[in-house]
């Protein structure tokens, strides 16, 4: 066999049994060779090896903490690059309930550093069933430190980001929030969530300086009148561009669970209201673009209108015969159903389709009010739309509407991304020059004029002009007496509007300091007043010297008011 | 057989070139992922230092501060002029003040 015999030649290498001289001199020989075979095999293994390391790729350790950081969500900005919403780094603290052996220890090591959680809930956390349990979210640095330094074994902590709101309650509703996964669920966060969640960033429109002020005013007259709630917008009549916008009650996006439905509710886009009054800027609008009437003539308002059972009254009854400047000036809901019939429904109709009063305006946001229109719009439609009742439309519609009337006679659609300024935008004729230039006018002896609703939101040298507005809110299916929504619309500076504020209060009760009154011109025109001379040098409005030419000329003197003919100087 | 010594040689001398060359690249390829990581960091950082100075800087906080710490409030209007109505210096081609300037004509 050749195995035994291999053996025994190998044996007789290892332990040669008979040492002859000449063959254990080729025994030697057999040795030396297989020794120097041997090394030269020890040898190449290491070179081999050698090689091996040498050419293999270099592995870098990279850290995890921030390995998914680029992929975050993206950033939204005020008009002026503030933030409104971005996205932190944050360290999650979980815990692996099956690499923790006794709880009760773990849980009073943990419970000095988890001031939310109380022991038996972190006890609950600690013993679920499965091998992720959440103990904290937001884990400062300090506390992250003095976790890790107690060295709990099943106590770990991960990286992750969180959305943060640094303006916490400013313009909540526009920016809306996100869940836990960071998807938008509401506001822009959600209209706009494809774009943020792929890292894109949004620049609003809103800004947020101009957005504390208004804030802050419409909140301070909201308690000194103990109103229920409270909504308002600046709009820029120009570009169409929202740059402040306020509902109140708010909530904090930081802490979005905690909120209430009703402060989740936007009443500035959501909400659809009947306007009140302030549509009569509309309807004399209207009337002087179709050419129903004109500035010279004269209506009777002495008679209330019988209407479906009802009668349309003044608050304040007039005697005789007014004219169009003063039916606005004076708010005659009588005046003003006299006008719309002069209009005539389907005209009035139409003009309300052109001012988009009659679809959902094309706001980049999800809350956006659908408009509850007439069944049909017969004439005593017409006269109830004439001083805003029987057609709800969101404040933002109506704020557009009437910026077309106030301002150069164009609609522009309201937006609530900031406009390129290089980028054309569309612009829609409505009103010509002519009827603008009377309607501001208008506007501003509402203002100006000693007869005039709105005589507290005069703020001195920047021309306010505006409509105040009080409607009545439906309660048990009827309009209550006691419960108004007092509005008030205003554009400034009257001979060139370039911004438009509305603000609107909801129930306010009247005070000692008014006696006892809750009418707009109380509750919301010294807010608005206050508001023009907070922004109107932010927004580079200079204040306006009216007996200038080139100032007085945007404006037409020639309107009686209480037989009085008003002059530049009274604007 | 001097060829081949001589190839040897040479073959030794890229071979060694080639490692070191290698080496470097490793070495260049970890300084990289190292700086790529401190970009990342820093970027984090940012995010976070930008949210803080936004938060410190909201107007909200500045519109209180400025009130109660400084007692600033907003500019009246009649403090702001426009530049036609300052007096401008006399000269030799303008010999005499022209009838609209100074502030007591600026009618608000």
């Amino acid at each position: 066999m050749w195995y035994i015999k291999a053996i025994k030649f190998f044996q007789s290498l290892l332990w040669p049994s008979h040492p002859e001289p000449a063959k254990s001199r080729k025994i030697a020989g057999y040795r030396l060779v297989f020794s120097g075979f041997s090394i030269f095999l020890i040898f190449c293994l290491i070179g081999f090896k050698t090689v091996n390391l040498a050419i293999k790729k270099t592995q870098v350790p990279i850290d995890s903490s921030v390995a998914n950081f680029d992929k975050t969500r993206g950033t939204i900005f005020d008009q002026k690059g503030r933030i409104l919403a971005s996205t932190v780094p944050v360290n999650i603290l979980y815990a692996d309930p099956k690499h923790i052996f006794n709880p009760e220890k773990v849980a009073s090591a943990l419970l000095p550093f988890l001031p939310k959680l109380t022991k038996e809930t972190l006890l609950k956390r600690l013993t679920k069933n499965s091998r992720f349990s959440e103990l904290d979210r937001k884990l400062t640095p300090k506390r992250h430190s003095a976790i890790l330094q107690l060295g709990l074994p099943g106590i770990y902590i991960k990286p992750a980001t969180i959305r943060i709101y640094p303006q916490g309650n400013e313009a909540a509703h526009i920016i809306g929030a996100v869940d836990r996964d960071n998807n938008g669920i509401a506001g822009i966060e959600k209209s706009q969530n494809e774009l943020l969640a792929s890292g894109g960033n949004i620049y609003l429109s809103i800004d947020a300086g101009l957005q504390t002020i208004l804030r802050a005013a419409v909140k301070s007259q909201m308690e000194k009148f103990e109103a229920l709630g409270g909504a308002s917008l600046i709009l820029d009549m120009k570009t169409g561009e929202i740059i402040a916008a306020a509902s109140l009650p708010d909530f904090d996006p930081n802490h979005f669970m905690l909120s209430t439905d009703a402060a989740r509710f936007n009443q500035v886009t959501k909400g659809v209201y009947e306007m009140g009054s302030i549509f009569k800027v509309l309807n004399t609008a209207i009337a002087l673009e179709s050419g129903a009437i004109d500035l010279q003539q004269t209506i009777d308002v002495s008679k209330p209108i019988p209407v479906a059972g009802q009668l349309i009254d003044d608050y304040k009854p007039i005697n005789g015969s007014i004219g169009v400047a003063e039916i606005l000036v004076r708010s005659s809901n009588i005046g003003s159903a006299h006008i719309s019939q002069m209009i005539g429904p389907q005209t009035q109709r139409q003009y309300m389709n052109q001012l988009g009063l009659l679809k959902p305006s094309s706001l980049e946001i999800i809350e956006n009010g659908v408009p509850i229109l007439p069944k049909n719009w017969s004439h005593i439609t017409a006269m109830t739309v004439s001083y805003g009742y029987g057609l709800s439309v969101s404040m933002v519609q109506a704020a557009a509407a009437i910026a077309a009337a106030a301002g150069d006679g164009y609609f522009i659609t309201p937006t609530l991304l900031k406009r390129d300024p290089n980028q054309p935008f569309k612009k829609e004729r409505v009103f010509s020059t002519q009827t603008s230039k009377a309607v501001r006018s208008m506007m501003r002896l509402v203002v100006s004029n000693e007869l005039g609703t709105g005589n507290k939101a005069d703020a001195k040298g920047y021309l306010v002009g505006g409509k105040t507005g009080t409607a009545e809110k439906v309660k048990d299916k009827e309009f209550s007496r006691n419960a108004n929504r007092v509005s008030f619309v205003a554009t400034f500076p009257a001979n060139d509007p370039a911004f438009l504020i509305m603000i609107m209060i909801d129930e306010p009760v009247g005070q000692k300091h008014s006696y006892n009154l809750a009418t707009a011109g109380w509750v919301v025109a010294p807010a608005i007043k206050n508001i023009v001379n907070q922004i109107a040098p932010i927004l580079n409005i200079q204040p306006v010297d009216i007996l200038r030419p080139e100032n007085s000329q945007n404006l037409m003197p020639v309107m009686k008011i209480d037989g009085e003919e008003a002059t530049y100087a009274t604007y | 057989m001097r060829f081949v010594l001589l190839s040897c040689f040479l073959i030794a001398v890229l071979g060694s070139g080639l490692y070191f060359a290698k080496l470097s690249v490793d070495e260049q390829y970890r300084t990289l992922k190292q700086l790529e990581h401190e970009i990342k960091s820093q970027t984090e950082h940012n995010y976070v230092l930008q949210a803080e100075w936004t938060y410190l800087t909201r107007p909200e906080r500045l519109l209180r501060l400025s009130q109660s710490l400084l007692g600033m409030n907003s500019i009246a209007p009649e403090r702001i002029l426009p530049i036609s109505s300052i007096p401008m210096a006399r000269t030799k081609s303008t010999p005499s003040l022209s009838a609209n300037a100074g502030a007591g004509n600026v009618v608000y």
